[in-house]
């Protein structure tokens, strides 16, 4: 076993329905060898569809999926070598904690010396050498999570999929084991491919997000780049807070566009933005942190009334209105004290460059 | 529970005592009607059996059941016929089984509906429709003869094999039932998790699915044998003198012979071979895992268990090293779950089709049943509303089940209130004391209550049929309601309560509406219980007040009829309804 364990995955035109139903839409995909991605999305988004697919537990209705370049759409999940962690751990409740994670070894029929230290390093890993003869209902939620974790690694898979497998812990719990995946991910270099739909996991843990909503897929990006840059309104709202503006384009050149609030008379510069000409109808797209007061005398400023004001020590969060009703969300960071009260009337500024323009399509949807 | 948000906090020891109280006061009437009804006849008449002429020793009685070798030969055969009905049925209710705990939501009611059709629908007149179908000139010879496949009929029925087939058919809906409970419980992602760690589906079900669904498995097996070994209907009807079993000497004993003394010898032995079989089930697989399905098989890891495990093991891998040497299959290769549905499929038709067959003879023209039919004609059913001794049997069923019902209504309602309030070991007692006459033989049952009636003076009686028929339909409607009670979400008490209401009001307005469907779908069945009881009537009705089911086994005996497949054919379309509107409820909550 000297050759480079991990592995590439590639996802060509794979959609699935279930009669009339379309539970995902043709999709194409490509996670790198040692990637992190993360399918994301709201319930029904068709994320698990496809993490069952990859899995070879659901059958495509078409397209083909490659492991390491080799198409293993037809093989039968025993023979596609993926780790799969089930939302509900799957654990088999006849067997203790060393007879599960040796499992897999025992299907490969692997000789029982090597077996058994597999089985070791893989419960050393996961932390779990007390517990190997225990069964695995007498665990809590999170050593369930450890065994199942330990018992899809253990036999070097190309690929791990992980289907929530933080969803069933409560919070203080969760993030323990979100250290612990992102440890285990980076000292084993494994690819794993991991379904959730809580945004916070998802920006911590992964190299890349797959966002999906209504059977498709909508952005794939780090998720950086995905929370800064979103393309879709959905994309924007999905993840984090934002403000999403209508607004229309007063005028576009090489520096940015000047844009117009629609049904205010505020305008606001924006970054440049392709395929954008005078009078189309766009969304601006402003994160609430990135809006600030403004200084002094400065230019193009946006009036606004504080309707509420809530002070969370260090972070102050205010709804503001402007004259001609559009409502704003603003987050200030690092104001020593309450800054403004309910009623009082401020300046607020932001960079060109944290104005996202979603085109006429986004404000279609 | 409500308890709890009543006002004005009272002394703890007093409020302790005063709940305790209720409890009991809620037992109380089950308990009441048991130990005389149920416990005391049982036992006075087993001790019978020890009772014996001036002069003979105290086991005179078994040893002469013992010398003589014909009553060893029915016990034998007995034995025999109860162990393979046991294996066939648990073969043949596997797959069913497997198939409706995977089954997704729609298709499920379907398949859940045909099981429970022929569950609750008469064992006596089912076995009727096998009569009709074996026989020499029933449709299946007739069949088999129309496509060349034999020149004359065959001689399937009086043999052990027709027996061995009507018992199956009988019990396959019962094991059904049982094991679905221990299968619905097992993880549906456990068979893929472990094809994603390598395993081939026939390993996965080897090595996961079966194991897990064993306490299911064994419970189903106790509860066939335990049953088998007390019919008398199917051997009867199906079986030659070769194949009797032990419950029909003891009717003989009690109603031709009058030798109580030996009977109960009889009994005393079938009740010695039921508890056995429960011991020997506590040993291998502990009695615990019937009564808390799932989970109880696992940390005993005795020597049965340990074999079972490595045998299935062996199973699994030998059938996926098979299927490695069969060409590739594209995809995943699901012939064999399209086997295990088909043969369900075949399952549900054989226990459900042949109850078809009576109509058309209950049509027949001719005084003798033939296949096929001949002509068209309503006399036999005319007959049947011509003859008041019919009518006058059919009444009384109808009022002995319907005061069965409201018998099983008035102290079976807080006897499963009182349980679920019970502390574990009282609980326990309660649910052994309600639940014993569903698996303790019903014939010792019955003659029980023939002795007890003989003395004072119930024999005969519609009193004496209702409570005897209380006693068998009861752990019927208990278990039926206490699921439903279980399935209650108390809370809404709770909030009743501290929202002003009494406690009175809470049952009132909050509890009882919420129940009712369910409990209104339990009397329903223990309706159906009395409505197809025959054990009771045979022994305490005296020939004076017979039953439906009484008149039809007499009627059966002489020889199967028109006239019959006609009362049949009323009497099955009849409770169909019953229960399908049984079920309509139950499932409406």
């Amino acid at each position: 076993m000297t050759k480079e364990q991990t592995t590439k995955l590639e996802i060509r035109g794979i959609t699935k329905s279930y009669g009339r139903t379309l539970a995902l839409g043709s999709t194409d995909l490509v996670v790198e060898k040692g990637e992190f991605l993360t399918l994301l999305g709201p319930s029904g988004s068709g994320k698990t569809t496809l993490l069952m697919m990859i899995a070879g537990l659901t059958e495509p209705s078409g397209g083909r999926i490659l492991i390491d370049g080799v198409d293993v759409t037809d093989r039968p999940s025993s023979e596609r070598n993926i780790g799969v962690v089930f939302q509900n751990y799957a654990l088999f409740p006849h067997m203790t904690v060393a007879e599960n994670v040796a499992f897999p070894l025992k299907m490969r029929r692997r000789p029982a010396d090597e077996t058994a230290a597999a089985v070791k390093d893989a419960l050393a890993i996961a932390q779990l050498d007390e517990l190997a003869g225990r069964y695995t209902d007498e665990l809590s939620g999170g050593q369930q999570q450890r065994v199942a974790l330990a018992r899809a690694i253990v036999f070097r898979p190309a690929l791990v999929l992980m289907d929530e497998p933080l969803g069933a812990l409560d919070k203080r719990l969760r993030d323990d084991l979100k250290e612990e995946i992102r440890r285990m991910h980076r000292q084993l270099g494994t690819t794993i491919v991991y379904v959730t739909h809580d945004q916070d996991e998802a920006m911590m843990l992964s190299d890349r997000i797959c966002l999906m909503d209504k059977a498709q897929v909508v952005q794939v990006d780090p998720p950086s780049r995905l929370y800064n840059a979103p393309k879709s309104r959905f994309a924007a709202d999905f993840l984090g807070e934002s403000n999403l503006l209508p607004a229309q384009v007063v005028s576009t050149s090489a520096e940015g566009l000047v844009l117009r609030l629609t049904g205010e008379g505020v305008a606001i510069n924006a970054a440049p933005a392709p395929g954008l000409s005078e009078g189309d109808e766009v969304l601006a797209m402003i994160r609430p942190e990135r809006l600030r007061l403004a200084g002094a005398g400065e230019a193009g400023t946006i009036p606004a009334e504080v309707t509420a004001m809530l002070d969370l020590g260090g972070v102050h969060r205010l709804r503001a209105s402007l004259a001609g009703g559009t409502k704003l969300r603003v987050t200030l960071l690092g104001q020593r004290q309450a800054v403004a009260e309910a009623g009082s009337r401020i300046a607020l500024a932001v960079d060109a460059s944290d104005v996202v323009v979603l085109g006429p399509e986004a404000v279609a949807s | 529970m409500s308890d709890l948000a009543q006002p004005a906090p009272k002394p703890r020891a007093s409020r302790a005592r005063r709940l305790a109280l209720r409890n009991l006061a809620l037992a109380a009437p089950v308990v009441l009607l048991l130990l005389p009804f149920f416990v005391y006849p049982t036992v006075s008449f087993l001790l019978r059996a020890f009772d014996t002429p001036e002069g003979q020793p105290w086991y005179a009685n078994f040893e002469r059941f013992f010398t003589a070798s014909a009553y060893g030969r029915v016990l034998a055969e007995t034995l025999i016929i109860s162990a393979w009905v046991t294996l066939a049925t648990v073969l043949v209710a596997y797959p069913v089984a497997y198939v409706l705990a995977r089954a997704p939501r729609r298709s499920k009611s379907w398949w859940a509906l045909f099981i429970l059709l022929p569950f609750w629908s008469s064992f006596l007149v089912r076995t009727f429709a096998l009569v009709l179908i074996l026989g020499r000139n029933g449709p299946l010879n007739d069949a088999a003869m129309a496509i060349g496949l034999v020149d004359s009929p065959m001689n399937l029925l009086f043999s052990r094999g027709a027996v061995l087939v009507g018992m199956t058919s009988v019990m396959t809906p019962f094991a059904v039932l049982t094991m679905i409970g221990v299968f619905e419980r097992i993880d549906r992602f456990l068979p893929p998790a472990a094809e994603t760690l390598g395993a081939r589906p026939s390993q996965a079900f080897f090595r996961i699915y079966l194991p897990l669904s064993m306490p299911g498995v064994t419970a189903a097996a106790l509860l066939v044998f335990v049953t088998s070994i007390g019919f008398f209907i199917t051997p009867a009807l199906l079986g030659s003198r070769y194949e009797t079993m032990i419950a029909q000497p003891i009717i003989q004993q009690v109603l031709d012979l009058g030798n109580w003394s030996f009977a109960a010898s009889m009994c005393v032995i079938l009740f010695v071979i039921t508890i056995a079989v429960f011991v020997l089930y506590d040993r291998l697989v502990g009695i615990s895992s019937l009564v808390q399905q799932g989970g109880g098989q696992r940390r005993r890891g005795g020597f049965g268990a340990r074999l079972a495990t490595r045998v299935f093991d062996a199973l699994g891998d030998g059938l996926a090293a098979l299927g490695r040497l069969m060409p590739f299959r594209g995809g995943k290769g699901r012939a064999g779950a399209r086997a295990v549905a088909g043969f369900s499929v075949f399952v549900l038709l054989v226990l459900n089709v042949p109850v078809l067959f009576l109509l058309p003879v209950s049509v027949t023209e001719s005084a003798f049943v033939s296949w096929p039919p001949s002509g068209f004609t309503l006399q036999w059913y005319a007959q049947f509303f011509d003859m008041p001794i019919w009518l006058q049997g059919t009444t009384r069923s109808f009022l002995v089940a319907f005061g069965t019902s409201l018998l099983c209504f008035l102290i079976g309602v807080p006897a499963a209130f009182a349980m679920l309030r019970l502390s574990g070991r009282k609980a326990a007692a309660l649910m052994v004391l309600i639940v014993s006459p569903m698996v303790l033989p019903k014939i010792v049952i019955a003659v029980g209550l023939f002795y007890l009636y003989a003395r004072i003076g119930l024999v005969g009686t519609e009193i004496g049929l209702v409570l005897g028929h209380t006693v068998v339909a009861l752990p019927y409607f208990f278990i039926s309601l206490v699921a439903v009670l279980k399935s209650y979400n108390w809370r809404l008490d709770d909030a009743a309560a501290s929202l002003g209401a009494s406690p009175w009001r809470v049952r009132r307005h909050i509890t009882l509406p919420l129940i009712s469907t369910g409990l209104i779908s339990s009397a329903i069945f223990a309706f159906v219980v009395s409505l197809d009881e025959l054990n009771i009537a045979l022994f305490t009705s005296g020939g004076l007040a017979s039953t439906l089911p009484k008149l039809m086994w007499e009627s059966a005996t002489v020889g199967f009829t028109p006239l019959l497949a006609a009362v049949s054919t009323m009497f099955l379309l009849f409770l169909t309804v019953v229960v399908l509107s049984g079920l309509y409820l139950g499932r409406r909550r």
